[in-house]
């Protein structure tokens, strides 16, 4: 869903060679929208003055998130945290469990029904459950975007490792190769993009997992707390700054995982 | 390919509805197995039979699974609100930018860059403004619901608008068909298929998003309100908890389920 | 008025400055009404862009084109062609019989008249009893016979085809060129036919177009004097055999040429 051209074809260009089409086409349009919708949002905001905690101007914010940039980026990352941890144990596990269950036809043909079924059930809502479990502070979130991270990247995984043909695994058979020799060289080459695949996903559900598990309450040194109490207290500006670090943060995170992918990954083009 | 021919034999519909009693079994006695093995106290993980009795417990309003149906209900008309404007301008806004260029080349990035970023962090902003302004309380949620559809709708349904091949619009412009005529009978039917895998998406977010615009305090109604209320007495009640987080996986389960039978008719002259 | 087709000096140039490739160079070529012509060649060589400037999807970038003896876009807007692509390019949402009705729809025909005509084609193609399949149900060689009665229905002058039997396998192929035939000779029109195969070409045509590639134009225009109507004999005859070596040959001498000039 993520991928897009634009998204990756962003990194393409800052890597130099941006000709002037391309800046015409794709870096030129967006970039007035931006211009225009913030000179409108602040001449709006300064005209019609309305109330703060409805929507601060522009400038409002940029000065709130440059005054409180040490802690807003200490809050971040103390979120940042959890979402990676709780995407490392939720993919990790993934992986492993898909390797078991797509050895078998009927096992993954069950099973995956009921995986992707789970794609429908608020995850989030069970946090409090987690709270109670694994504790108010960061064990009770990584657990949340864990249990979020782990279905994606199961099914994706047994998919991929599912897609080689029955004519291929004949190919390898017929060099006489083994069971560990199919695997390494024939189903985990051919699962890579569709774990990547997952991998995109889950970088941005494990930033939305993290700051709504905080919704359910937890310390004031994390963005999600932070966003939700600033609101509450009508300081929507500190709100709005948290929110542009934790853009910030998701958007890294998700750029990570794509130059991790060009790299590992170099002959898989994004033409699908 | 190495499962025993007998089980192979079986239809898959069998096996997946064998297996999903089974998977329920098997749950249930872990569930109840590892609460003795392990000791657990009944506010980390109650007796199945509490939480059935939570659910038939009386209160004033009468049993409580009627208390929790009408919050799940009210939620999931906020949910439901919010899916269909989020739809129907999603929707539209993929039709102006097939339409007209200058607006997806200004526009879109943001569309897919919202993707990779945890725009439900704006959830408790809205609801303390929107609550703050006066309007009924649903409003909120209901936009918080909007907006999560609105997003992955656009994305698909710009490229489902977009999917139709080359050789479909000749055939059209040999017929010197309008434009509006290019759009009804080509693409938007050619859309549908990307339509629904977002409205799939959708269905679920915008059920999250009203359960997370719940959460603030001062809301009153809705099944996030109970999980809340459920998690903060949940000693003393250790199988309500249970019984709100059910309601609202519950709840998620429908709309998706709704959704994909829909799929399933619309989308009737696709493969079986 | 028996011109169907004029082409006066016509040019398809694609692209500008150092990508500039040459489509179509000076391209003289007159159609009459009623004739079966095929146009022939290797890929590149602007066959199919020559059937896309008939049919007003493409504008040349010089000379004149008339079709019916009005301009291109003139022509399309009166509906005066029917177009059929190498892949059937059926609408998988509609039946088959939804599919033929289409065109009739867009020209916003009456609702009777609309099943009627789509029934007594598909009655043509020998598909009355798959109205109501859905293309994915249909095998590759039907899905073509719908896409044929499709252009058909709103009875056009003339009926382009661009590689129509291509993607299929040499039996049905060639049963379907006896079908096209006996749908030529039952409904008088005029059909403008792009393949690349030869024996194709001189079993359904009453005149070949050779072409050769980069650029683009006309090597030689053969006379194909095989009585019609054909048949598989037509296929054992000798005069079969000395018209498709004629074609072969032509295409051939162009060709070594053309690698020459690479």
């Amino acid at each position: 869903m993520v991928n897009s051209e634009w998204l990756t074809g962003m990194t393409r260009g800052s890597a130099g060679n941006v000709d002037s089409r391309r800046w015409q086409a794709s870096i030129l349009p967006p970039l007035l929208v931006f211009v225009v919708v913030l000179a409108v949002w602040e001449l709006g905001v300064r005209i019609f003055q309305p109330p703060t905690f409805l929507l601060p101007a522009p400038s409002e914010i940029s000065r709130t998130f440059f005054a409180n940039f040490t802690e807003l980026w200490t809050y971040g990352f103390n979120t940042f945290r959890e979402a990676v941890a709780g995407f490392a144990l939720g993919c990790g596990l993934g992986i492993l469990v898909a390797i078991v269950v797509a050895r078998s036809e009927v096992l993954s043909s069950v099973l995956l029904p009921f995986a992707v079924a789970s794609n429908s059930v608020p995850i989030v809502a069970m946090a409090p459950l987690a709270i109670v479990w694994f504790g108010i502070d960061e064990g009770s979130k990584i657990a949340i975007v864990a249990v979020m991270c782990f279905f994606p990247t199961m099914v994706s995984m047994v998919r991929g490792l599912r897609t080689p043909s029955p004519a291929q695994v004949s190919l390898m058979r017929s060099y006489a190769a083994n069971e560990w020799q199919i695997f390494r060289k024939l189903r985990w080459p051919a699962a890579m993009p569709f774990l990547f695949n997952a991998f995109k996903i889950c970088a941005t559900l494990s930033m939305i997992g993290a700051i709504v598990a905080e919704f359910f309450g937890g310390s004031v040194k994390f963005l999600g707390v932070y966003i939700k109490t600033e609101a509450n207290i009508l300081r929507t500006q500190n709100a709005w700054a948290a929110i542009i670090v934790a853009c910030i943060l998701g958007l890294s995170f998700y750029f990570a995982i794509v130059l991790l992918e060009r790299k590992l990954m170099p002959w898989f083009t994004e033409e699908n | 390919m190495r499962d025993a021919s007998l089980v192979a034999r079986i239809p898959t519909q069998w096996l997946r509805w064998g297996v999903a009693l089974l998977l329920i079994a098997l749950a249930l006695f872990l569930w109840e197995g590892s609460k003795t093995f392990f000791n657990l106290p009944d506010y980390k993980l109650p007796h199945l039979a509490q939480i059935g009795e939570a659910f038939v417990r009386p209160t004033p309003q009468g049993p409580v699974w009627r208390v929790l149906l009408q919050d799940t209900l009210y939620t999931g008309l906020e949910a439901f609100l919010g899916f269909v404007l989020g739809g129907i301008s999603g929707f539209l806004l993929a039709a102006l930018f097939v339409h007209w260029k200058p607006a997806e080349r200004g526009l879109m990035p943001y569309v897919v860059a919202s993707q990779a970023v945890p725009i439900i962090a704006l959830a408790p902003m809205i609801v303390v403004g929107v609550g703050r302004l006066g309007a009924p309380p649903w409003l909120s949620k209901a936009i918080i619901a909007t907006y999560l559809t609105f997003f992955p709708v656009t994305i698909n349904a710009t490229r489902g608008l977009k999917s139709v091949d080359r050789d479909a619009l000749w055939l059209m412009h040999s017929y010197a068909a309008t434009r509006q005529q290019i759009f009804r009978k080509l693409r938007v039917p050619a859309s549908l298929p990307y339509l629904f895998t977002a409205l799939k998406i959708s269905a679920t977010a915008s059920v999250i998003g009203a359960i997370i615009g719940e959460l603030p305090v001062g809301s009153k109604r809705g099944i996030g309100v109970q999980i809340v209320v459920g998690s903060q007495y949940n000693t003393f009640n250790p199988g309500f908890l249970w019984a709100t987080i059910i309601m609202a996986a519950l709840l998620g389960m429908l709309f998706y389920g709704v959704v994909a039978l829909v799929e399933r008719r619309a989308l009737h002259w696709k493969q079986e | 008025m028996s011109h169907i087709i004029e082409f006066d000096q016509v040019w398809k140039i694609f692209g500008a400055g150092e990508s500039e490739t040459i489509a179509l160079q000076n391209v003289d070529l007159t159609v009459e009404t009623g004739e079966f012509v095929s146009i022939i060649g290797p890929s590149g060589c602007g066959k199919s862009t020559l059937l896309r400037l008939i049919a007003d999807l493409l504008p040349p970038s010089k000379g004149d084109i008339r079709v019916n003896g009005k301009t291109p876009r003139q022509a399309r807007l009166d509906r005066d062609y029917g177009m059929v692509f190498q892949a059937p390019t059926l609408y998988e949402w509609r039946t088959v019989l939804k599919n033929v009705e289409l065109p009739l729809e867009v020209m916003r025909s009456a609702r009777e008249d609309k099943r009627g005509r789509a029934v007594k084609m598909l009655d043509l193609v020998g598909l009355s009893d798959f109205q109501n399949h859905y293309p994915r149900q249909l095998s590759g060689g039907m899905q073509q016979r719908v896409s044929i009665a499709r252009a058909l229905v709103f009875e056009p002058t003339l009926i382009l085809m661009d590689e129509p039997f291509g993607a299929l396998d040499e039996f049905t192929r060639e049963r379907l060129n006896l079908e096209l035939l006996d749908i030529w000779a039952e409904t008088h029109k005029t059909v403008i036919f792009v393949t690349h195969s030869i024996s194709e070409a001189v079993f359904l045509s009453s005149r070949v177009v050779v072409m050769t590639p980069r650029p683009g134009k006309i090597a030689r225009i053969i006379d194909i004097d095989l009585s019609y109507p054909r048949n598989f004999e037509t296929r054992e005859s000798d005069r079969f055999f000395e018209l498709v070596t004629e074609v072969r040959e032509t295409l051939k001498e162009e060709f070594t040429r053309g690698e020459i000039d690479d």
